[in-house]
């Protein structure tokens, strides 16, 4: 195989993997497979009967490919231009290269003819998962997981209730490198070309089948109110989300021109007081949950101060007894951490319920601790993780892009969370699909943790989604209104919450560390003979 | 000790099958970067649901972070930010009244209303029984209400036909406004403002 093949066998995984991030989730299923296939065929027959084969620093430029032509179009059609995002770019390759590093003893050129099968099909789908891993554990890395994207293909996302994204990336892999398999025996006319292909579609077929029976087996959790719908017989929490939508401009001007965060405020409050008053089935709802910066303004640093200025915005009293609003909001530190000097605010969760007298009090907090490196750096981080009391229940609080991390969801989780709300504010990414497309990746953590998730956007999309990842209460992009629900909120279990986020990529080291053994095995049988 | 024999060599690919290959490839690429411009195509244009069945809004993706409005697109404008459907009933009533959007700006965005606008008495009741424009006009100044320069920082409060100007933005070209039958809304600056 010529180079200019190879190379457009990955240009097409690229484009595969950026149409998976952003649009039809099911092509991930196969987009490492032309790169796979690049990769381990051998190069043609020179007239002298020399080949020009494959070597691992041109493998590794041609892995590095992929990420970039999908990042690139993938942040291209977000809509993003910005030198920070084009950094990103730049950096997903890693994942590229790490894969073809682990794998390459798996996939070089020569290795159908010297290892068995299994050995090459686990240690690439070992590898492809490692590879992944990896690069998402460090701090300040960017958990943007192909195997995420599979949470809008039906029924196989229903495998990241056993393995989150990284077991998602492992049936990616699997299949992918099985399509290979079968591509590179035709082209080489090697025989049991159809044996890797129906093991392909026989995985596909039980991954499916497994998860369409989980999901069809499982009562509905989300009911949405309407006059004259039945309310769930089961135990739940009634719930509304405000979507107020206000444009990021008007934010940003609200820094400068302090009576414009009056405008903001007043566009949210009119839904969110209006979102206390309707009752559902009869009754005031249970949770109302406000976005990120719903509102213009920021809170003082002094607790008193705060819970004045609370009062005043909300200017709701008496506050209705049986209902909790979270908020979320930027409060000034009181003292600095000289730690982090630049740092003087948190990002901060209120719970927001009656006090004894009658009049709203702040029941529990807590701080967004994930914080977006680079731009963030005038918040301090918060503490670790933990669920929020409320008058009905633990709630699991996350901000903005730690719903992309699963080990943040699974600790809440953990911890008793009864279902886990994401409050965020993507206006600033305006009509792209950013918005969507982090709404997608963290989409996952409510079949990893089994629990029902409020995914509150200040601009959309705003929606609920049950632990099966079935949504049927939502609010698109720039929309203006409110969510109202009825949850039901009991646990499901699941194997990810069981292991943990990092399961399926100690599964995948396992398998990778068989394949090494068994490369090693029938390296001394060849050598024995 | 036995000698380690050579690896075996892998057999070559079948060049005819290649070049299969290959087109399939190219194909699909093609495919693949259609389906990207069609992408575009579509999620770069779409209407602006802010207000349902309205088109409304700002472009997909000029706004830039360092000049967040520079890039406004003036044929999508207005752009409504607190439509009037979710006013108080009194306020969406009121607002039809003699001087009623006057009593609306104090009840609604009174961050913008000097001191003494904000605490005199209801504008509706003072514009009773007046009838000429220039009547109410000369009432509300007797209440505190006042124009303001666009030139100058600080409150800004322009009558216009259809209502009251908020602020100016932008060096004049765009305008906060809380208009007649809408609501709040930002739209392009509309001449002939007067106090």
């Amino acid at each position: 195989m010529s180079m200019w093949v190879r190379i457009a066998l990955v240009v097409l995984s690229g484009e595969l993997l950026a149409e998976a991030s952003i649009g039809w989730a099911y092509f991930a299923l196969v987009a490492p497979a032309p790169w796979f296939l690049a990769l381990m065929t051998p190069g043609p027959a020179g007239e002298d009967g020399a080949r020009e084969e494959l070597t691992l620093p041109r493998a590794l430029l041609l892995s590095a490919l992929p990420y970039a032509i999908g990042g690139a179009h993938m942040w291209g059609l977000l809509g993003f231009g910005q030198l920070m995002y084009w950094l990103v770019v730049a950096y997903l390759p890693v994942a590229g290269i790490a894969v073809t590093l682990l794998g390459w003893p798996f996939l070089r050129p020569g290795a159908a003819e010297r290892l068995p099968t299994w050995v090459r099909i686990a240690g690439v789908s070992g590898a492809w998962v490692l590879g992944h891993a990896t690069r998402t554990m460090t701090e300040y890395s960017f958990p943007t997981l192909v195997g995420a994207c599979l949470v809008d293909a039906p029924p196989f996302n229903q495998l990241g209730s056993v393995g989150g994204a990284l077991g998602l990336e492992a049936l990616i892999g699997l299949v992918s490198i099985l399509l290979a398999e079968g591509a590179d025996r035709w082209l080489r006319r090697a025989p049991e070309v159809k044996a890797p292909l129906l093991a392909a579609l026989a995985t596909l077929a039980l991954v499916g089948g497994a998860g369409a029976l989980r999901v069809g087996l499982a009562a509905p959790m989300i009911t949405p109110w309407e006059p004259g719908a039945q309310a769930p017989e089961r135990p739940h929490r009634t719930v509304a989300i405000p979507q107020a939508s206000t444009p990021n401009w008007l934010h940003r001007r609200a820094w400068t021109v302090k009576r414009l965060q009056e405008v903001i405020d007043v566009n949210t409050m009119s839904q969110v007081r209006d979102a206390m008053r309707q009752p559902m089935w009869g009754r005031p709802p249970d949770w109302v949950v406000m976005p990120e910066s719903a509102l213009g303004r920021e809170l003082p640093a002094k607790p008193k101060a705060a819970l004045a200025a609370i009062r005043e915005t909300f200017a709701v009293s008496p506050w209705p007894a049986e209902t909790t609003v979270f908020l979320v909001m930027t409060q000034l530190m009181e003292r600095r951490d000289p730690a982090r000097p630049r740092a003087d605010r948190k990002d901060t969760i209120f719970v927001l319920e009656a006090g004894p007298d009658g009049e709203v009090a702040v029941r529990d907090t807590t701080s967004k601790r994930q914080l977006v490196p680079m731009g963030e750096r005038r918040y301090h981080p918060g503490e670790p993780w933990r669920p929020l009391k409320t008058r009905h229940g633990l709630a699991g609080g996350v901000i903005c892009f730690e719903s992309m991390y699963p080990k943040i969801s699974a600790s809440l989780a953990a911890q008793g969370s009864d279902a886990l709300i994401v409050f965020t504010n993507d206006a600033g990414q305006r009509w792209s699909d950013a918005a969507t497309w982090h709404a997608r990746l963290g989409r996952l953590r409510a079949l990893e943790t089994g629990r029902v998730m409020l995914h509150a956007s200040q601009a959309g999309p705003s929606f609920i989604l049950d632990p099966y990842g079935r949504s049927s209460a939502r609010l698109g992009l720039f929309e203006r209104g409110v969510i109202r629900a009825a949850v039901v909120t009991e646990p499901v279990w699941t194997l990810h919450q069981r292991v943990g986020p990092y399961g399926a990529a100690v599964a995948a080291l396992g398998a990778w560390l068989l394949a090494v053994i068994g490369a090693w095995r029938a390296r001394r049988g060849d050598a024995g003979d | 000790m036995a000698e380690p024999s050579t690896p075996p060599s892998p057999s070559p690919p079948d060049p005819a099958r290649v070049r299969r290959l290959a087109l399939f490839v190219a194909a699909a690429a093609l495919v693949m970067v259609a389906i990207s411009f069609i992408d575009v195509s579509i999620r770069h244009t779409r209407a602006n649901p802010f207000e349902p069945g309205a088109d409304l809004g700002v472009p997909p993706i000029a706004e830039s972070p360092w000049h967040p409005m520079r890039h406004l697109d003036p044929s999508r404008l207005p752009w409504t930010l607190d439509p009037m459907e979710g006013w108080p009933a009194e306020l969406r009533e009121a607002a039809d009244a003699p001087c009623g959007l006057a009593r609306v700006l104090r009840a609604r965005y009174g961050a913008w209303l000097p001191d003494a606008a904000r605490r005199g008495p209801d504008p509706v009741q003072r514009c009773a029984g007046l009838t000429t424009p220039a009547a109410r006009r000369e009432a509300l100044e007797g209440l505190g209400f006042q124009g303001g320069d666009p030139g100058r920082d600080g409150p800004l409060l322009l009558r216009v036909e259809d209502g009251w100007v908020l602020e100016r933005l932008q060096q004049g070209q765009y305008e906060l406004a809380v208009v007649q039958g809408r609501g709040l809304v930002l739209r392009r600056a509309v001449k002939g403002a007067s106090r």
